[in-house]
C-alpha cells in the first residue's frame, strides 16, 4: 500500500453548490487538463454564437437562478427538455435554457461567463498545489437534493427532483460507518443554514451532526471523525453571507470559506492523515463543454420522468488536498458523487460484505484507489495558509522586521496569471512541444484502431496541445495506466 | 407628526405596489426581471400541480409535495405566508412577495412585502429591505491581491475567513400591526390575576437599523424609526376593556398616544470558545452573545412621554461535550447537552414628570409583545413595568438512541419594578418548566413544555423555532 493511503485515517468532503468545471476552472488552461480553449460557443436565442468569456463576477450575473432541473439540464445538453438525442450538437443549449428563465437575450448570454483564475485565487491555488480532477461528474442531470443524496447514500432513490429523504434505515454512509465501528459526521454551517441531513440523520444526532464551529474545534483538537462532510452556509442570514457559491450567492464568500476549511485542516494535528476533497454538487445550469458520459442503469428509474439513470450529470470541479499529493497533479479518471460513499466505505470497512454498496457505488471508481493521487513516498513538509489582504498588509511590517529569521512566515501573492497569461492561442513553448512529442510516441505503442491519428506537426498553439492531450491521455490510461478500482 | 404617519403609510402602499408595477416594465422587447420571476413561479406551480406528465399519472406522493412547494415555498415570487402574532391574537395567514437576490456589485439585497390576518381580526402588513455589504472583484487586483498565501508555519490563531460576516448590514422597514387583544394586569410587581383587562393595539413603524462589524466579535448597531401607536378598547371579552377599570394614572398613555421618534445605539459581542481537548473525555464549548442597547423614545408632540431605555442581554450557551470513541475508528466529539444561562435587564429612564407609556413597557410572564416566552407558568403579559429583570437556566439534551427527541428543563426567575432602584435579587418570582423537544441536526426545533410554580397555576405551551425555514421567521412584519 502506498504510504499516503497507509496513513489515510480521515476523509473530509467539502461540497459546494451549483458551478460547473468550466465555469470555475476552465480558464486555468493548464496543458493536460480538459478545460476551455476560449473558443467554445453556444447559440443565443437570435442564433448568434456567443463564446465563453473569462469575465464572471462574484454576484449579480446569474439572477434569476439558472435552470438545473432534470428538464433544464436536458435542454442544456440535448437542446430539448426530454433529453432526446436527435443527432444535433450537444452541450449547445445553455443560453437557450437560461433564456427560458428570463427572456432577455443579453442577460441569457451571462451563462457563458466563466471565472478567470485570478478571480478565484483560492480554488486555483489549491488546484495548482495539489490535485485537480477534470472528469468528476455530478451524479445525475438534475438539482441539488438528488445529487447530494448520491453523495450520502449512493443513490437518489429514483428521484430526479428535490424530494427529501426521510429516515435513514442504516443506508447512509454515516450509518454504514457507525454500524461498522467507525465515526462519521455532517458538519452543517449553523441552524439557520440547515442540511439535507436534517431529515434522514435522526437516530444518532450527537455523533453524526455538528456545526461548522464544531468542525473547526475538531480540526484543532484532533477530533475529526473518520469521515466528515462539510457544508457551507446556504443562506444570507443575520450578518452572514451565504458561502455555498450557489448562483447568485457571492462567490468570493465561498472562496473565503474554502480557504478557511483548508486553513483549519492544514493546522490540524491530523494533517498527515487527512484527504480533503472539494467538490460541487452539480453544475447549476452554468456552462461546461464536456458531454456527460453514459452509464449502466442502476435499476431504480424515476417514476415521474422515466429517467433510467443511464447517464451522469454535468461535470463539476473536484480538487483533492493532502500532503501526500505532489503539486500539479492531474486526475482524468471518471468519478461521480457515488464515488464518495464507495471510496469511504472501501477505505474504512474492511469486510466488503459490510459496506452495503449500492449498484452505483459498486460501479463507480474509487479515488482512494487512484494510482495518481496519493503518490508521494513521504509527506510534503512545505506549508502555507491563506489570509486576507488587509491582515496580510498589517502583518507585512512584522514579517519584514523578522525577515532575518529564515524560518519566519513569508507572504506571497497567490501566483495567478496576469490577464492574457493563459492565452490559448499562444504558440506552444519548447517544453510543451516536448510533452506533445512524448505523448505521440506513447500513442504509437497503441493498437492502430485506438490511436487518434493526429498529425502533431499541425499542432501549433497551447489550445491545440491541450485538446490533443485530452484525447490521448484517456486512451493511454485505458491501456494499462487506468486509475480507479484495482 | 401626522405627515410622517402619512409618509409611512404611503411607503407601505408603495412597496406593495412596486412589485406589480415593476412586473410590467420591459425594455426593447426583453422580459423584465419581475415578469421573469412571476413567469418562473407560475411555471413551477403549474408543473408541480399537474397530475399528469409524459409517463402518465403522477403518484400522489409526488403530486402533493410538488404542488405545495410551488405554492408555499421559494425565495422569489408571491407565496402563502403566516405570522405568529403576539399572544392573544393567534396565527395569521396571508401572502408574501419575496425577492432574495436583487444584487448589486457591492451589495446583496433581499426584500419581502407581506400581509397576514388572523381569525380574531388582527392583522399585520409591511415590508423589509435588507442590504448586506458584500465583497466584489478588485479592479486593481494585480497590484493588490485580495487573498494572499503565507508560506511557513501556521499561526496558532488563524484568520477568520469562514463566517463571512458582512461589514455593514442595513434594514429598512415599514410595517403596521393591528392586535385586537393584549392583556393588561396593571403596572408593577404586585398586580393580581383578577385585575386583567384587554386592550387593542395598533402601531405603524417605519425606519432603519444598521449593524457594523468591528473587530474581535464586536458589532456596533444603530437605529432610527418613527412609531405611531394607537390604543383602543377590547369589549365583549371574558375580561373588561382596559378603559373600564384603568385610567391615565394607572396606565400612562391610555388616553393619548403621541407619535414617537425612536433612536437606538447598541454594542454586541458574540464569540465561540472552547471545545473537546485532544486527550480529554469531557469538555465544554461556549457560544456567548452579549448585547447592550440604549434607546431614546422621543414624543415631540407630548414630551411627557419621552424616555430612554437601557437593555442588557447576556446569553451563554454552554455545549457539553464528550468523546465518542467507536469500536474501530477515530474518536470524535459528541455534544450531549446544552446548558443555557441567560440574564436580561431592561431599565427605563424618565425625567421627573415624564412617564413611560404602558404599551412600551416590558412584560414578564408567558409570551410578550415580541413573542418571547418568559416565566411560562404565568399568564401572557402577566407582569408589566418600566423596569424588568429575568434570569434563566435551561438544560436540553437528546434522548439516547432516539435523538430526534430530547428533554428540556427550564427555570426562570425575575421581577418587574416601578423604579430602577427596585431591580435587585429580592422578591423574585420563579417559574419552572419541563418538556420534550423535537430535534434535527442535534438541535431542538420544536419545544413542548409544561410550566409550573409561582402560585398562579400552570401552563402548557409549544414553541416552534422557524430559523431553519426562514431567517425572518415567516413574516417580514414581525422581527
Amino acid at each position: 500500500m502506498a504510504p499516503g493511503l497507509d496513513n489515510l485515517k480521515h476523509i473530509v468532503v467539502l461540497m459546494m453548490e451549483n458551478r460547473s468545471y468550466d465555469h470555475m476552472l476552465g480558464y486555468m488552461q493548464v496543458p493536460g487538463l480538459d478545460g476551455l480553449t476560449g473558443h467554445e460557443t453556444n447559440p443565443d436565442s437570435n442564433g448568434q454564437a456567443q463564446s465563453v468569456r473569462p469575465t464572471a463576477a462574484a454576484q449579480k450575473e446569474l439572477d434569476p437562478d439558472p435552470d438545473h432541473s432534470w428538464t433544464g439540464v436536458n435542454t442544456q445538453i440535448f437542446g430539448n427538455p426530454q433529453g432526446t438525442d436527435d443527432g444535433s450538437p450537444k452541450m449547445q443549449g445553455f443560453i437557450k435554457s437560461y433564456f427560458t428563465k428570463q427572456q432577455n437575450v443579453n442577460h441569457s448570454r451571462n451563462i457563458m461567463n466563466c471565472f478567470s483564475p485570478d478571480n478565484l485565487p483560492v480554488l486555483t491555488y489549491l488546484a495548482q498545489q495539489f490535485a485537480v480532477c477534470d472528469r468528476w461528474f455530478s451524479s445525475l442531470p438534475g438539482p441539488t437534493v438528488p445529487n447530494r443524496l448520491f453523495a450520502h447514500f449512493g443513490t437518489s432513490f429514483g428521484n430526479v427532483d428535490n424530494s427529501m429523504k426521510f429516515g435513514d434505515n442504516g443506508k447512509s454512509i454515516y450509518s454504514r460507518l457507525m454500524n461498522a465501528g467507525y465515526s462519521a459526521k455532517i458538519y452543517y454551517f449553523d441552524e439557520q443554514s440547515a442540511s439535507v441531513g436534517f431529515t434522514f440523520l435522526l437516530q444518532n444526532q450527537p455523533q453524526t451532526m455538528g456545526t461548522y464551529n464544531d468542525f473547526k474545534s475538531d480540526c484543532a483538537n484532533g477530533n475529526l471523525p473518520n469521515y466528515s462532510f462539510v457544508e457551507p452556509n446556504y443562506s444570507d442570514h443575520a450578518n452572514l453571507l451565504a458561502s455555498d457559491q450557489h448562483p447568485d450567492h457571492n462567490v468570493i464568500a465561498g472562496e473565503n470559506f474554502i480557504a478557511d476549511v483548508y486553513n483549519h485542516i492544514r493546522q490540524s494535528p491530523l494533517w498527515g492523515s487527512i484527504l480533503l476533497l472539494i467538490v460541487y454538487d452539480e453544475h447549476g445550469g452554468t456552462f461546461d463543454h464536456v458531454l456527460p458520459p453514459q452509464i449502466q442503469p442502476d435499476g431504480t428509474p424515476d417514476p415521474i420522468s422515466g429517467f433510467q439513470f443511464d447517464r451522469l450529470g454535468i461535470r463539476v470541479p473536484a480538487i483533492f488536498v493532502s500532503p501526500w499529493i505532489p503539486a500539479g497533479t492531474q486526475l482524468h479518471t471518471q468519478y461521480e458523487h457515488a464515488s464518495i460513499g464507495a471510496s469511504v466505505a472501501s477505505r474504512f470497512i474492511a469486510d466488503p460484505t459490510q459496506r452495503s454498496l449500492t449498484v452505483r457505488e459498486q460501479r463507480s471508481n474509487l479515488f482512494t484507489a487512484d494510482p495518481n493521487l496519493l503518490t508521494l513516498a513521504a509527506a510534503r513538509q512545505d506549508s502555507f495558509y491563506f489570509q486576507p489582504r488587509q491582515t496580510a498588509m498589517i502583518m507585512q511590517g512584522l514579517t519584514i522586521a523578522a525577515r532575518a529569521d529564515p524560518s519566519a512566515p513569508r507572504e506571497i501573492p497567490i501566483p495567478v496569471p496576469a490577464p492574457g497569461a493563459y492565452n490559448p492561442s499562444r504558440p506552444m513553448g519548447v517544453l510543451l512541444q516536448d510533452h506533445v512529442q512524448d505523448l505521440s510516441r506513447l500513442e504509437q505503442t497503441l493498437p492502430p484502431d485506438q490511436q487518434t491519428h493526429v498529425d502533431i506537426s499541425k499542432l501549433k498553439t497551447e489550445a491545440d496541445a491541450s485538446a490533443y492531450s485530452a484525447r490521448v491521455v484517456p486512451l493511454l490510461r485505458a491501456q494499462g495506466m487506468k486509475g480507479g478500482r484495482p | 407628526m401626522i405627515w410622517l404617519r402619512k409618509v409611512a403609510l404611503f411607503l407601505i402602499q408603495t412597496m406593495l405596489l412596486a412589485g406589480c408595477c415593476a412586473a410590467q416594465q420591459s425594455s426593447g422587447g426583453d422580459q423584465s426581471y419581475f415578469a421573469a420571476i412571476f413567469s418562473d413561479e407560475w411555471n413551477n406551480i403549474k408543473e408541480g400541480c399537474q397530475d399528469k406528465d409524459a409517463t402518465g399519472t403522477k403518484p400522489i406522493k409526488a403530486l402533493v409535495p410538488g404542488c405545495l412547494e410551488g405554492l408555499f415555498h421559494g425565495n422569489k415570487g408571491l407565496y402563502a405566508s403566516f405570522a405568529n402574532l403576539p399572544p392573544g391574537n393567534s396565527v395569521a395567514l396571508g401572502a408574501a412577495f419575496k425577492d432574495s437576490e436583487l444584487n448589486l456589485t457591492h451589495w446583496r439585497l433581499n426584500y419581502q412585502i407581506d400581509s397576514q390576518g388572523s381569525f380574531n381580526g388582527s392583522w399585520t402588513a409591511g415590508g423589509l429591505l435588507t442590504m448586506r455589504l458584500s465583497p466584489a472583484e478588485d479592479n486593481k487586483k494585480q497590484s493588490k491581491p485580495r487573498m494572499v498565501v503565507v508560506q511557513g508555519p501556521l499561526p496558532k490563531h488563524l484568520p477568520e475567513l469562514g463566517e463571512n460576516e458582512t461589514k455593514l448590514l442595513i434594514n429598512i422597514y415599514a410595517f403596521h400591526t393591528s392586535l385586537n387583544q393584549v392583556s393588561f394586569y396593571g403596572i408593577g410587581p404586585g398586580t393580581s390575576l383578577t385585575d386583567r383587562a384587554f386592550f387593542g393595539m395598533r402601531e405603524t413603524v417605519t425606519g432603519a437599523n444598521a449593524d457594523c462589524l468591528l473587530k474581535y466579535g464586536f458589532h456596533l448597531s444603530g437605529e432610527v424609526n418613527g412609531r405611531w401607536p394607537d390604543i383602543g378598547g377590547d369589549h365583549g371579552q371574558s375580561s373588561p376593556s382596559i378603559e373600564q377599570i384603568y385610567s391615565e394614572a394607572t396606565a400612562p398613555g391610555l388616553t393619548r398616544q403621541p407619535g414617537f421618534l425612536q433612536f437606538g445605539e447598541g454594542l454586541q459581542y458574540t464569540t465561540h470558545l472552547g471545545g473537546l481537548g485532544e486527550k480529554a473525555n469531557f469538555g465544554i464549548d461556549a457560544d456567548l452573545d452579549y448585547g447592550v442597547n440604549f434607546q431614546q423614545f422621543v414624543a415631540p408632540a407630548d414630551l411627557d412621554f419621552s424616555f430612554r431605555r437601557l437593555t442588557i442581554d447576556a446569553t451563554n450557551n454552554l455545549n457539553l461535550l464528550k468523546k465518542f470513541t467507536p469500536k474501530n475508528g477515530s474518536g470524535t466529539s459528541e455534544q450531549f447537552g446544552t446548558l443555557q444561562l441567560r440574564g436580561w435587564l431592561s431599565e427605563s429612564v424618565a425625567p421627573a414628570g415624564h412617564s413611560v407609556p404602558f404599551y412600551f413597557q416590558p412584560t414578564l410572564g408567558g409570551g410578550d409583545i415580541d413573542n418571547q416566552r418568559t416565566q411560562a407558568s404565568f399568564a401572557d403579559y402577566r407582569f408589566r413595568a418600566p423596569n424588568a429583570l429575568l434570569l434563566r437556566a435551561q438544560y436540553e439534551q437528546p434522548l439516547p438512541k432516539i435523538s430526534f427527541l430530547g428533554l428540556i428543563f427550564r427555570a426562570d426567575t425575575g421581577k418587574v419594578a416601578h423604579t430602577r432602584g427596585d431591580i435587585d435579587l429580592s422578591h423574585l418570582r420563579h417559574s419552572f418548566g419541563a418538556g420534550v423537544t423535537l430535534r434535527a441536526g442535534n438541535f431542538p426545533y420544536v419545544t413542548v413544555m409544561y410550566a409550573w410554580a409561582g402560585g398562579e397555576g400552570h401552563h402548557t405551551f409549544a414553541d416552534l423555532n422557524l430559523s431553519a425555514i426562514s431567517p425572518t421567521g415567516g413574516a417580514a412584519s414581525l422581527w
